[in-house]
């Protein structure tokens, strides 16, 4: 059986050569490219036998102003990196002071004057048990001890220790914690009032109000302030409500009051310290 | 290719702009005298297969080297083919031909085209003008020790 031969002409192999030249020049170039890149690849050490070329534009190479040599690409690709992640520690950084920034002014509007300064801060360790938060602010920062801190708009506690760059805040529950507040109270005369007295934290989460006589009308849900002590607080703040009322045990013309601090330990997490001038911690003399 | 796409021939760049002789067209016109009409061409195409893979985009010089290789390959058999003033033109007019022509072919089909040119095909052009017959020698001496001889 006679085997039939193709054969192709010069004109047509012509004609063949140049069409799979114009197959490679329609193909993506991504997908044509790895020819170059397998080139460099295997070749490269070879290919960089010699001094290097100033410019990008080789005749051969073939390339366009726009493209450089791949040892050239791999640390302009570095340096772009590093700006990148030079970014993104900016835009983080401008986030949490903008963040600061709008509770700062939020909280302004919302509360009476605090005073002529503050100071944001994170809580760094909340103790529980203790009813002590730590805070990443201290005194090279400007707090001081007896400050005011305040957290979810309400009063939670005084800087009880500070260290250069940390300070430890001992909230209004913490058995040996004391301090003045005024609590919403109806006089013999049926009078709303505020009526002054010492507040005490019970080491279990809450606070007790005692030495404040009968014959003012106290019923629970009334609510709990901060007195506005000169160095510490220009106007009164609110620290909670009456949990519980009854009349003391060892002496039945007063109440013993039980108050419910507004805020909760577990969710503390930023805070500002009110940075006036603090004399006395207690006040209680003043 | 290693030539071609390597720092070897910077040794003997020329301007700032790095102007270097082009070794696959002057090998181009080498195969394209010495071998026979179907093979010579198949050989063009080879080696602007390897220009495209040193440089990119791929295609340009695939066409333009078979193009000038089959133009080439019509004046194989004339006297003057061997004549090395002769290979020293046709390879200067070669380089024109397939550099323009591959800028061409990235101009229509919407390629980047190289900068400044004008200037790099004709100082190119003028570079294998001068270094084309040199290497045809010594090309040819060699393909001669190998027991090749012109088809």
């Amino acid at each position: 059986m006679r085997r039939s031969s193709i054969r192709i002409s010069r004109s047509m192999l012509i004609v063949i050569l140049i069409i799979v030249g114009a197959l490679f020049l329609v193909l993506p170039d991504a997908m044509t490219g790895k020819f170059h890149d397998v080139f460099i690849y295997v070749l490269g050490p070879v290919l960089k036998v010699g001094p290097d070329s100033n410019i990008t534009d080789l005749p051969g190479l073939v390339v366009s102003e726009r493209k450089v040599s791949l040892s050239k690409y791999k640390e302009l690709e570095g340096e772009r990196d590093k700006l990148v992640s030079r970014l993104k520690t900016l835009q983080r950084k401008y986030l949490y002071l903008h963040e600061e920034y709008e509770l700062a002014t939020g909280t302004r509007q919302r509360l009476p004057d605090v005073g002529p300064g503050h100071i944001w801060a994170e809580v760094i360790r909340a103790d529980v048990i203790n009813s002590e938060i730590d805070i990443n602010r201290g005194m090279n920062d400007g707090l001081k001890k007896g400050q005011y801190v305040i957290s979810q708009d309400v009063l939670i506690g005084t800087v009880d220790f500070v260290g250069d760059y940390y300070a430890k805040v001992k909230l209004l529950t913490a058995k040996d914690h004391e301090l003045i507040v005024e609590i919403e109270a109806i006089d013999s005369k049926k009078a709303d009032i505020y009526r002054r007295a010492i507040m005490k934290g019970d080491g279990k989460g809450g606070c007790l109000i005692d030495g404040i006589q009968t014959n003012y009308q106290i019923t629970d849900k009334n609510f709990v302030y901060a007195y506005a002590r000169p160095g510490y607080l220009n106007s009164p703040l609110i620290i909670g409500k009456v949990s519980h009322i009854k009349y003391d045990d060892s002496d039945p013309l007063f109440w013993k009051i039980n108050v419910q601090p507004s805020f909760d330990i577990t969710k503390l997490e930023k805070v500002f310290a009110v940075t006036m001038e603090p004399g006395d911690i207690t006040g209680v003399n003043n | 290719m290693i030539l071609q796409g390597g720092n070897i021939l910077n040794f003997i760049s020329l301007d700032q702009m790095n102007f270097r002789p082009d070794v696959m067209i002057i090998l181009m016109v080498f195969f394209a005298l010495k071998f026979e009409s179907i093979s010579g061409l198949i050989a063009c195409f080879l080696l602007g297969l390897g220009a495209d893979i040193v440089s990119l985009p791929m295609g340009p010089f695939v066409i333009a080297f078979t193009i000038a290789g089959a133009l080439i390959a019509n004046i194989r058999k004339s006297s003057v083919a061997d004549n090395i003033v002769f290979q020293a033109i046709l390879i200067f007019v070669a380089t024109i031909v397939i550099l323009g022509g591959a800028e061409f072919i990235k101009y229509i089909a919407d390629k980047d085209v190289s900068s400044h040119l004008i200037k790099r095909i004709f100082v190119t052009g003028l570079y294998n003008l001068v270094f084309g017959p040199i290497l045809l020698l010594l090309i040819d001496g060699f393909w001669s020790g190998l027991g090749m001889k012109k088809q």
